[in-house]
């Protein structure tokens, strides 16, 4: 412990004396370490490995759908069928194995069928549906194969082994889960950065018009960013399935909007062409700091709620007024 | 009618770009009407007309935003489609559009080179984009303080500027330029114009568009007059002056 009340002061230390050079989007990341600090101060078990990682676990769901959405709304899109792509996949995958297919088979088709499901509202949208309208309408549509396919009821999974997707830890320490999303975010971060794909995502956010004028093709580009989408979200569902041991028609309900509010908690504009996908993986701890501090202190998940919604209004105030 | 006379000699040279009988109908408005319409390899070409003259749409199809609705196009001869901006890119065909179509998030540099950029193994090569972007903003005489600068904190003559670029940098076979000097002080409209010439040094072709036949009259060749749709001449700039150009633009051609 007292350790890592000399690191927190170091930081302290560095925010007051280097505050005024902080760029206005690592402003997440300095509001992040001050609720750290309050909720070392506060709670003695906050800085313990065990709740740390446990914070990274609680968030593995939102932080995977969440590389899709910043992919989909730096493009200025949205993607609401996330929720519904996650129990579509992990029902397919877990029914496909309780009907004798392997369980890498079936999770590798559960992804093919994240991806199909992306490529079709990506498909819709490039025919020049708003995003908003062709994703809600999937979200039902997702959601309504997934409730028929189990009868509305949760399918177990009969593979112990497909646990380790979800508890399994490398070495013994590092869960697997925590790992997958740190792997799959440096991975976004360095298509979004550094290739022409990605380039060309920035490209169509800031104008799309422009843009397509310029010889960028949008609805291809499009296609992959709501495909990737579908997968991360089809991923996450793999992951939520092996952790409960069961696959849900109902898993993933609202979640859509809690990779949404990752994604901009993260300082990506909501109108696309400025975001970086790391600090969503900030705004994804970030979400998950708050329950879990709200949880170590006794604070109600009704308040919880609260504090989320004010820090997401106050950050698009803060972007709006950047971009003005 | 002198124009037609010119018409008739100017089909002996082989165009670059030739447009045959082009239509376009949005719907049952018809915003071109069998405009033919023709281009050689370093000239700049005039095209002027009111408002709704029907300048945009033609320039819209060159750069393949809009499919005619009839007619045909060719280059150098060839008869080809030019299904999108991305193909006309491929052509050669390469527009400053009025609006500019820049990327306000993205720097100069990455809007310089958007959809040219040079990669290795598919990553960007950031630096080489760099070098690239200030040698194609140095090549048009501009300064700016770095291409790393976001076109969003630039004034209008620099976006101006990175927009031309933009359009340059590969030395196409067609330049578009849809009214450049519209948002440019004074001075830059100097430099604009000048920059105009120098393209047709390098053997580049010119569509110029511009409000202000002044400068039409200083820097085209010959000059395209489109009234509500339709062709209504083309001529050699020394068979026209500002009220010659203006009376054709109003309709009367006599």
């Amino acid at each position: 412990m007292k350790k890592d009340e000399t690191t927190v002061a170091k930081l302290l230390r560095d925010i007051v004396q280097h505050g005024h050079r902080i760029k206005s989007r690592y402003l997440l990341v300095v509001v992040l370490g001050i609720i750290w600090t309050v909720l070392g101060l506060l709670s003695p078990v906050f800085f313990t490995s065990s709740n740390l990682f446990s914070i990274a676990v609680s968030v593995t769901s939102i932080a995977l759908l969440a590389i899709g959405q910043t992919f989909v709304i730096l493009t200025a899109g949205i993607d609401l069928s996330v929720g519904s792509t996650l129990a579509l996949t992990q029902v397919c995958s877990v029914s496909l194995m309780l009907m004798g297919v392997g369980p890498v088979q079936s999770a590798l088709i559960g992804l093919g069928i994240g991806a199909i499901c992306g490529f079709l509202n990506g498909f819709i949208v490039t025919k020049g549906l708003p995003p908003f309208i062709v994703t809600l309408g999937t979200m039902g549509i997702f959601r309504g194969i997934a409730l028929i396919i189990t009868g509305g009821f949760p399918v177990r999974l009969p593979y112990e082994n497909f646990q380790y997707l979800a508890r399994g830890k490398l070495a013994g320490v590092f869960p697997i889960p925590v790992l997958i999303v740190i792997v799959l975010y440096v991975l976004a971060s360095i298509v979004l950065q550094n290739t022409r794909f990605g380039l060309h995502i920035y490209a169509i956010g800031s104008n799309e018009q422009g843009a397509i004028y310029t010889g960028v093709r949008a609805s291809l580009i499009k296609l992959g960013v709501y495909t990737i989408s579908g997968m991360t979200a089809a991923l996450a569902g793999l992951i939520q399935a092996a952790r409960v041991i069961s696959a849900y028609p109902s898993a993933g309900t609202g979640a859509e909007l809690d990779s949404i509010a990752a994604v901009v908690i993260g300082g990506t504009s909501f109108f696309g062409g400025t975001g970086n996908i790391l600090l969503t993986f900030v705004g994804a701890i970030a979400m998950g700091t708050l329950r879990n501090g709200s949880n170590l202190l006794g604070i109600s998940s009704f308040v919880q709620q609260i504090v989320i919604g004010i820090i997401i209004i106050a950050v698009i105030q803060v972007t709006s007024l950047r971009r003005s | 009618m002198e124009a037609q006379g010119i018409g008739m000699n100017d089909q002996q040279d082989e165009a670059l770009l030739r447009l045959e009988k082009v239509s376009k109908y949005f719907g049952n408005v018809g915003a071109l009407e069998e405009v033919d319409f023709d281009l050689r390899s370093g000239e700049i070409m005039g095209l002027v007309g009111d408002n709704g003259a029907g300048k945009s749409t033609l320039i819209k199809i060159i750069c393949g935003i809009y499919r005619p609705t009839k007619g045909q196009i060719y280059l150098e001869e060839k008869p080809i489609q030019i299904e999108s901006p991305h193909v006309a890119r491929r052509l050669g065909i390469t527009a400053v559009y009025q609006d500019l179509a820049l990327a306000e998030d993205l720097t100069i540099a990455e809007n310089v080179l958007l959809t040219r950029e040079p990669t290795r193994w598919g990553f960007l090569q950031r630096t080489k984009m760099r070098e690239m972007a200030q040698l194609a903003m140095r090549r048009l005489d501009i300064e700016v303080d770095s291409v790393q600068s976001r076109v969003r904190d630039l004034s209008g003559g620099q976006r101006q500027a990175v927009a031309i670029a933009r359009a340059l940098h590969t030395t196409p076979k067609i330049a578009v330029m849809d009214e450049p000097t519209a948002a440019l002080a004074v001075k830059e409209v100097g430099l604009a114009l000048k920059i105009i010439q120098s393209l047709k040094e390098q053997g580049i072709a010119v569509i110029f568009i511009s409000h202000v036949l002044e400068e039409i009259l200083e820097v085209c060749d010959r000059i395209t007059v489109l009234l509500r749709g339709r062709k209504v001449c083309c001529s050699n700039r020394g068979d026209l002056d500002k009220q010659k150009l203006m009376s054709r633009m109003m309709g009367d051609i006599t």
